[in-house]
């Protein structure tokens, strides 16, 4: 009995040591476990602190990059507009320069006239030439359209190779087109590029052509002629008006 | 004496045939520099006169405005002192009131031989005896120099009270002034779009849209309405197509629209400011005000947007295009250094020149419908007011006194 008694206290002591060792690693486990939860707490909290000042500098940098756009768009725009007003200069001294020209050209014709007696009969001609494009030009901004066709269509006849030639070709068309006659419009824009393909109003003319088709209801035809236009003249106001038109 | 004998000579063409017959006298009148013409008291029948608007007094003014004559108010016909003082015609007019009812004759005379060279009869109540007699006086133009007669003509223009603008018509001479929008906002750039008939930009929605509105009905709609500034529109007279000034594309463009405001087509595509159009009296050309080359100047292109050129060159701003009816100018107000002027110009850039030098900023030419004259707002100190003047520059006429009328227009 005391072998047994004493193998049951040294038993039970055995035991109580264990759960006692195994509270005490219990409670280290559980306190080592709360340490973690808490750190790895921390690092949540720290983590969602981390993600938010990342938000933010993402936020601050896009505003930051719109903010250099904007300013880089002003001073594009700025820059065009410096060019516009230097074009404006220019075309100012343009101007002056040729109203320069214009008055050396009537001291020559005056000198000329003078000197050279044959050489009258040549002024004669220009100022007749000169007068009949006046009046046919006159009549078309007064609306009379049949004079004035009549007038640049006589001009194109007398003087074929004067420099003004060029301007009554593509004038007799407007004549056409104002009138309404969208079948002879179509025929003297059409003449007048092909017969000056380095024209003055090459553009005008194309664009011209395309509302001449837009009025006769041949889209395609609006199209190709517009198209040609904006490939050969990009940058005039007839093909910003064309651009327009052709994307609605 | 010679000038004596050579008017009446001319006018003795006018005795043959039968009264009221049109002669025109264009070459002869056009060799004088104004036709020499008497305007006599009209004669009561039923010893009722008229108490105010006296006939004859109202066809004395409009000759006078027009500038084409040369016009001595007399108490009677005086032989002796129409010779002396060279005056080869004169008018007299009897009249006959009953109740509010008038009847009025007018008289063209030889003053010769006293003969009548043409007569009218008009009838209708007397509140209308001015509208009478503005109707005489374009006959007696027309009678004479073939031309139409402005005298029934009106001009509205804004009252500008600050806060509130108002658009006002009256006639042509200044008077019967009427109150045409009474919204108390901001109502601007009145345009007619034909006799009757205004356009013009207001803020009734709290937005710049453009209205269209009747001067005899009252009535009026909003006619281009939308989120942006829709401003400065003009009417063709050829088929009433509308062309506008509009950021709605971001910056301030030119666009042309149907007269019922449909069928928007954008004309300009530049980065400037392109605002202030107006139609040329043919309907193929619009002149506008553009900053593209630096500075304001006006600019013209083809009505579809087409050949567009720079009209100005002299000046540092320029702006308010308008188209003389006759086709061949275009006035505009120009700033060189000092006030804003009023300036004409051809058509094709040529032949800049200056219409007044009165002092003051005079701005926002418009022009009377037989191309004549030019009515303008005049700013003197703090006070607008409006002006019409030969395009020669003379014949200065002040129209208003009320010290704030601005942005006026002319009808047909």
């Amino acid at each position: 009995m005391n072998g047994k008694k004493k193998l049951l206290i040294v038993l039970c002591a055995a035991c109580a040591i264990v759960q006692t060792g195994c509270s005490s690693i219990t409670m280290i486990r559980i306190k080592e476990l709360k340490e973690v939860r808490y750190h790895v707490d921390s690092l949540k909290v720290e983590l969602s602190a981390a993600q938010q000042e990342l938000l933010k500098a993402e936020k601050n940098q896009d505003e930051l990059l719109r903010l250099i756009r904007a300013d880089q768009q002003v001073r594009f725009d700025e820059i065009g507009q410096r060019i516009s007003s230097l074009e404006g200069g220019l075309s100012e001294s343009k101007y002056k320069l040729s109203q320069i020209d214009k008055k050396t050209e009537e001291f020559q014709e005056q000198w000329k006239a003078k000197t050279q007696a044959d050489s009258s009969m040549t002024a004669k001609k220009t100022t007749q030439m000169d007068k009949l494009y006046q009046i046919a030009y006159g009549d078309f901004t007064a609306g009379r359209f049949d004079l004035a066709a009549n007038g640049f269509a006589d001009f194109i006849k007398q003087f074929p190779e004067a420099p003004l030639a060029d301007d009554a070709s593509y004038w007799l068309a407007e004549c056409w087109h104002g009138k309404k006659d969208l079948e002879k419009a179509e025929l003297a824009y059409s003449d007048y590029l092909r017969k000056y393909r380095e024209g003055k109003k090459v553009c005008t003319a194309l664009y011209k052509l395309g509302l001449v088709f837009e009025s006769k209801k041949q889209p395609d035809k609006r199209k190709m002629v517009w198209q040609k236009l904006i490939s050969a003249c990009p940058s005039s106001s007839e093909a910003n008006i064309a651009k327009d038109r052709l994307g609605k | 004496m010679k000038k004596f004998l050579l008017c009446t000579g001319i006018l003795c063409l006018w005795l043959h045939g039968a009264r009221a017959e049109r002669v025109s006298l264009e070459s002869y009148a056009h060799n004088l520099d104004s036709l020499p013409i008497a305007v006599l008291p009209f004669t009561s029948l039923n010893e009722k006169s008229v108490r105010s608007d006296e006939p004859w007094k109202i066809i004395a003014d409009d000759l006078d405005f027009s500038g084409r004559f040369m016009v001595t108010s007399l108490a009677k016909a005086d032989t002796a002192l129409f010779l002396q003082k060279n005056i080869p015609i004169y008018i007299d007019g009897k009249y006959s009131i009953d109740g509010s009812f008038i009847v009025m004759d007018c008289f063209l005379h030889d003053s010769r031989t006293g003969d009548v060279i043409a007569e009218k009869r008009y009838n209708g109540e007397v509140k209308l005896l001015r509208t009478m007699s503005h109707r005489f006086s374009n006959e007696v133009v027309e009678m004479l120099f073939n031309d139409r007669g402005i005298f029934l003509s009106r001009i509205c223009f804004v009252k500008d009270e600050g806060a509130v603008k108002d658009i006002m018509v009256m006639d042509f001479d200044g008077h019967t002034i009427k109150q045409f929008t009474n919204n108390k906002t901001l109502n601007i750039f009145p345009a007619f779009a034909d006799s009757v008939s205004l356009l013009w930009t207001s803020y009734a929605r709290g937005q710049p849209d453009i209205y269209k509105g009747n001067i005899l009905t009252g009535k009026m709609k909003p006619l281009i309405v939308s989120r942006y500034i829709e401003s400065s529109p003009s009417a063709s007279l050829t088929d009433g197509r509308i062309a506008f000034g509009s950021n709605r594309d971001g910056n301030m463009e030119i666009y042309v629209c149907e007269a019922d405001g449909t069928g928007v087509n954008r004309l300009t595509f530049s980065k400037s400011i392109d605002t202030s159009p107006c139609w040329s009296p043919n309907g193929f050309q619009i002149a506008f005000t553009s900053d593209r080359g630096g500075s304001p100047q006006i600019y013209v292109m083809d009505a579809d947007g087409a050949n567009v050129r720079r009209l100005t060159y002299e000046g540092s701003y320029q702006d308010s295009p308008a188209w003389s009816p006759k086709g061949d100018k275009i006035a505009y107000m120009s700033q060189s250094g000092g006030p804003f002027q009023i300036w004409t110009i051809q058509t094709d850039g040529t032949n800049p020149q200056q219409v007044t030098t009165n002092p003051g900023s005079n701005e926002n030419p418009a022009w009377s419908a037989d191309g004549s004259h030019i009515v303008f707002s005049c700013k003197a100190g703090f006070k607008n007011d409006l002006y019409a003047i030969k395009i020669d520059g003379s014949h200065l006429k002040r129209l208003t006194s009320t010290g704030n009328a601005k942005m006026p227009d002319w009808s047909e």
